[in-house]
């Protein structure tokens, strides 16, 4: 058997090329599969390194009635409970300067739900408080800096907090806020905008707003998983059976009860879903490439093969080497691309991710089942095409073998029996067209090849348009004004009225309304969201400032007096209608029923739209609580001072830019550049691959006929044009077919990764397509290209003088 | 002056240390016109010679004269015009383009040329006026050298060189090919040129050179060359 090992290894010398294609190919499947798959998981478990570290609670008691502290030492007591630790809460107004928040002061705990500090350090007396990081960012503040609170209802701030002026000292994350969601409120626009920690003494109230608790052993179980549930779960029951027997209404809820840990997850899921779709694609390349190459090596070979079977080697020890050969260049590109897929990848997509969500440490570890699963799939793949290309050879006997292969039969091609076009096709497309036909197999994985190229672009391109449409079209066609000023619901007419003429007179302003916006609950059947409502004073003019339209049609609506309108997303999500009847909540126990009377346009969070005549008949007085401005060109320049001008009124309590937000979103999607560029990078491969690969197969297979053209007089362009014709037509068919793929793809993609609170575009830019058939061409050109000189290379007199 | 001058024409191929004289200084003149038969042994660097006549293949040393014009020193481009104009190949194994029709086979050729003769008239004179849209797969052996001789001549080059054209094929399908091409250089004033191990075509032509490691052993001029019908081998 030496002699048969000695010459396996001359033959990957010999066939470089072909084994480092197979190799890559695998690889790039390999890869994008582990890593896409392994995302899924590395991004639970770098949330339950975060979780950990601050040790989130487990289980969140809460009364109506307030938790005391004989309460909290109890429900220590219990069995399977780690640490119980009472905690006070309450939502205030915050300005600063022309901007007025809410923010949630919560009491410092140490031991559950622990702040991360960034930097500085934590309060130490009763007017020194900690921020957490998004809000310090958005704000500006910093440490040394001092936040002012006021109450937001009609309890004085003085009864409930020994303080209401806190200086900064520390900025701090916390896993209890992993997303950007801090929850609503029942004071101010119903929106949290950050959180801030105090020490508890800060408090006033005598019971604690709720009880955080931790689980014996389930900081050593993985955040999400079933066995973490379980442990949970029956600590909460035993907590659950505790108080029932005590006064009061108490609810035991668990982390899921955290909107943003719940959205972690599904989030999470969402990439593990792509995952299963876009590899395949991949995985289905490298098994053709795999066959067509091992086809090719097996067929160059069969005088070899004969040989050895005449000499007596068995079927077995024949196919050995192709096995072998297979077997090794598949291992190894599985290797390569799990270790890089499993390790790079998911840094890459959770990175991306990372504008959502607020982690400390990303965890990318090699994932066991990931990586083996895909290596085993590819090594077998890749082995299954090259014993079913052996197969054939193998069976013939030694004798046959050495002859040299019949030519395959040439059959007219379909269009050869329509004279009256056949005719008028001149002689080298008719000859393209045949050649074309006659390789069929070589067409239709080049066809793939490419279309698969294409298509994996339009993804990525259009993945980028999907969301720069939020930005794009939300706040240039959908949300047309620039200013939104928070004005208090119960101003005097008085003051409403020099607000008014202000505004009236203001040159800089184009035109104004007063709005009513604020958050409530939308529910159909058992589901159910939370979403904004908006309500204008003057329900004619609602379409100067906010479009209501169809998204495909651009069909513009007017809002009516006995129906509603709701966002696109929050429609699908709900499984809702035209025509359906939806139920609002505003926090009370009342529910009000309504019809939708139309689905409209919306990228961003969830909106219902209402006539002022009908929110005053369903629920009651409205309360405007906004003006929305939109400027002239001049007033755009000078926004700051249109805004200083206004806030100086009584009632006017902040104001915000729509510009910001958008340059918020602008700033996520810069991000996404990482994931395009991703995409474009394994596009390429891909296209490289599979071009490089049958090109070369083409070329090695009718070199005789390359060299024919060549002793005829053919110069090199115009033999390489030979191949290049068909390359051509098979390129721009391959382009066609991969943009169609590629908008499904994109689709799904799209859906599939969607968050919750935002609705990506599901259109793919005409650019784009440019773009991606631009880049799909330049593949192609360059692989072309690289053939020209081996086509150069086929040495005339050797290629002709032998039988193959 | 000849038509074709080939003198002291080497080559030497060199493959690391080893170096390897296929041609070891070849002069020859040939006549236009003239059918020729070039004989020797395999290995002896018969089809070298034809290679560096057709332009298929460059000489280390020599020179060699076409129609007045030096080759020798030809660039690859230089020599694929002289191949496209003035060269018509034919080869032992035929080399037509599967999937290409006789006639489309023919029209390869003459879609590069400067004068080409019309494919269809070109494939009746070499007796396939009834097979001219099969392809190479459904032709005999003999047929399918037709076509290849067809290819060649529609061309209108200036000269056939044949590549031991009949050694595919059985005795009597050989013998009506080299009548086909004997035919063709007597009815169009073509010279062609044959290289062979077979002795026994030697008759047939008009000037027969053999060739034994590299070099001319020998150059007879056959005054009264035999139709091919007469000779049995």
């Amino acid at each position: 058997m030496k002699a048969i090992r000695k010459e396996f290894y001359a033959e990957i010398k010999k066939t470089k090329n072909r084994f480092i294609s197979i190799l890559i190919i695998v690889a790039l499947g390999v890869a994008i599969y582990t890593g896409i798959c392994s995302t899924e998981p590395d991004m639970r478990l770098s949330a339950d390194k975060f979780y950990d570290d601050g040790n989130l609670m487990d289980i969140r008691v809460m009364s109506d009635t307030g938790i005391t502290e004989a309460l909290v030492s109890e429900l220590e007591g219990i069995d399977g409970v780690k640490l119980a630790l009472g905690s006070f809460q309450g939502d205030y107004i915050n300005r600063m300067g022309d901007i007025e928040g809410v923010v949630s002061v919560q009491s410092y705990t140490d031991g559950i739900n622990e702040p991360l500090l960034s930097e500085g350090s934590l309060p130490e007396s009763t007017n020194q408080c900690i921020v957490e990081a998004s809000y310090a960012d958005n704000y500006g503040l910093k440490i040394g800096d001092s936040i002012t609170l006021s109450s937001g209802n009609e309890i004085p701030i003085e009864m409930t907090l020994r303080e209401n002026q806190f200086e900064i000292t520390g900025i701090y994350t916390t896993p209890y806020y992993i997303g950007v969601d801090r929850g609503t409120t029942s004071i101010g626009n119903g929106k949290i905008d950050g959180v801030i920690m105090v020490n508890g003494d800060v408090f006033l109230q005598t019971v604690y707003t709720s009880c955080y608790i931790t689980v014996d052993g389930a900081k050593e179980e993985e955040a999400y998983t079933d066995e973490y549930s379980e442990l949970v779960d029956g600590v909460k029951e035993k907590i659950e059976e505790y108080l029932e027997s005590m006064e009061g209404a108490f609810y035991v809820l668990d982390r899921n009860s955290i909107q943003t840990y719940v959205e972690f997850d599904q989030d999470a899921e969402r990439i593990g879903n792509i995952g299963k779709v876009v590899p395949a694609i991949f995985f289905i390349v490298a098994a053709l490439v795999s066959l067509t190459t091992m086809t090719r090596m097996v067929e160059e070979q069969r005088t070899q093969i004969g040989t050895l079977k005449a000499l007596g080697y068995t079927k077995g020890e024949a196919a050995g080497k192709y096995i072998k050969y297979g077997l090794l260049a598949s291992s190894a590109g599985s290797l390569l691309g799990g270790i890089i897929g499993s390790i790079f990848l998911p840094r890459v997509i959770i990175d991306a991710y990372k504008m959502l969500y607020c982690l400390e440490d990303i965890l990318t570890p090699i994932n066991g089942f990931y990586f083996v699963f895909a290596c085993v799939l590819a090594v077998a793949l890749v082995t299954a095409a090259t014993i079913f290309s052996c197969y054939r050879e193998l069976m013939d006997n030694p004798a046959a073998l050495m002859r040299p292969e019949p030519p395959k039969k040439t059959k007219k091609v379909f269009l050869e029996y329509i004279p009256f076009i056949w005719k008028r096709i001149n002689f080298s497309g008719k000859s393209t067209i045949r050649n074309l036909v006659r390789y069929k197999k070589r067409l239709f994985m080049t066809l793939f090849g490419i279309s698969g190229c294409m298509a994996l672009l339009v993804v990525g391109f259009g993945v980028k348009d999907s969301i720069s449409s939020v930005v794009g079209i939300q706040y240039d066609e959908l949300h047309i004004y620039d200013i939104v000023l928070s004005v208090s619901g119960n101003m005097s007419e008085e003051n409403r009225a020099g607000i008014e003429e202000t505004l009236g007179a203001d040159e800089n302003i184009r035109d104004y309304m007063f709005l009513r916006n604020s958050s409530l609950t939308v529910k159909k059947d058992e589901e159910s969201l939370t979403a904004y409502i908006y309500v204008a004073e003057d329900t004619d003019k609602l379409n100067d400032f906010i479009k209501l339209r169809d998204r495909n049609t651009h069909n513009e609506y007017e809002l009516s007096d006995n129906e509603v309108m709701l966002s696109e997303k929050a429609a699908g999500e709900l499984d809702v209608k035209e025509g359906d009847v939806i139920a609002l909540s505003l926090g009370g126990a009342e529910e009000y029923r309504v019809t939708v009377g139309k689905i409209v346009e919306n990228y961003v969070y969830h909106n219902i739209y209402m006539s002022s005549s009908m929110y005053q008949e369903l629920i009651g007085d409205v309360s405007y609580n906004e003006i929305i401005i939109s400027l002239t060109e001049e007033g755009k320049a000078n926004e700051e001072a249109v805004i200083e001008e206004l806030l100086k009124y009584d009632g006017v309590s902040g104001a915000s830019y729509v510009d910001k937000l958008r340059d918020k979103f602008e700033d996520m999607l810069g991000s996404m550049d990482v994931i395009v560029a991703v995409i474009i990078i394994a596009a390429g491969g891909l296209a490289f691959v599979v071009l490089y690969n049958l090109n070369n197969i083409n070329i090695n297979e009718r070199k005789r006929e390359l060299a024919t053209l060549k002793v005829l007089g053919f110069y090199d362009i115009e033999v390489s044009s030979y191949i290049y014709r068909e390359n051509i037509i098979i390129t721009v068919i391959g382009i066609a077919v991969g943009a169609l793929l590629g908008i499904v793809l994109h689709k799904f993609v799209i859906i599939t990764a969607e968050v919750d609170m935002v609705m990506f575009g599901r259109d793919v830019f005409p650019l784009s397509f440019v773009w991606s058939g631009l880049l799909t061409a330049l593949f192609a050109v360059i692989t072309n290209l690289s053939m020209h000189y081996k086509m150069k290379k086929i040495d005339m007199a050797t290629s002709l003088k032998s039988v193959e | 002056m000849s038509f074709i001058e080939l003198k002291d024409v080497v080559k030497e191929y060199k493959t690391g240390e080893v170096s390897i004289k296929a041609v070891d200084g070849i002069s020859l003149n040939i006549e236009k016109g003239e059918f020729v038969v070039i004989v020797g042994p395999s290995g002896a660097g018969k089809t070298t010679v034809l290679n560096i006549l057709g332009g298929m293949d460059t000489l280390t040393s020599g020179s060699v004269i076409i129609d007045g014009t030096d080759i020798s020193q030809y660039n690859s481009r230089n020599l694929t015009t002289y191949r496209r104009y003035d060269i018509g190949f034919v080869f032992q194994f035929y080399n037509l383009v599967p999937n290409l029709t006789a006639k489309e086979n023919v029209e390869l050729a003459n879609q590069i040329s400067k004068n080409p003769l019309d494919a269809e008239t070109v494939l009746e004179e070499v007796g396939l006026k009834d097979r001219m849209n099969n392809f190479p797969a459904q032709l005999s052996g003999g047929e399918q050298q037709r076509v290849a001789i067809a290819r060649a001549l529609a061309k209108n080059p200036k000269m056939l060189l044949c590549d031991e054209p009949t050694g595919a094929l059985d005795y009597n399908t050989g013998k009506s090919i080299l009548k086909l091409l004997q035919d063709t250089c007597r009815e169009k004033k073509m010279t062609v040129i044959v290289i062979t191990h077979n002795q026994a075509i030697a008759p047939m032509a008009d000037r027969i050179f053999k060739i034994k490691n590299g070099q001319v052993s020998d150059m007879k001029i056959n005054e009264n060359p035999m139709p091919v019908e007469q000779i049995e081998w």
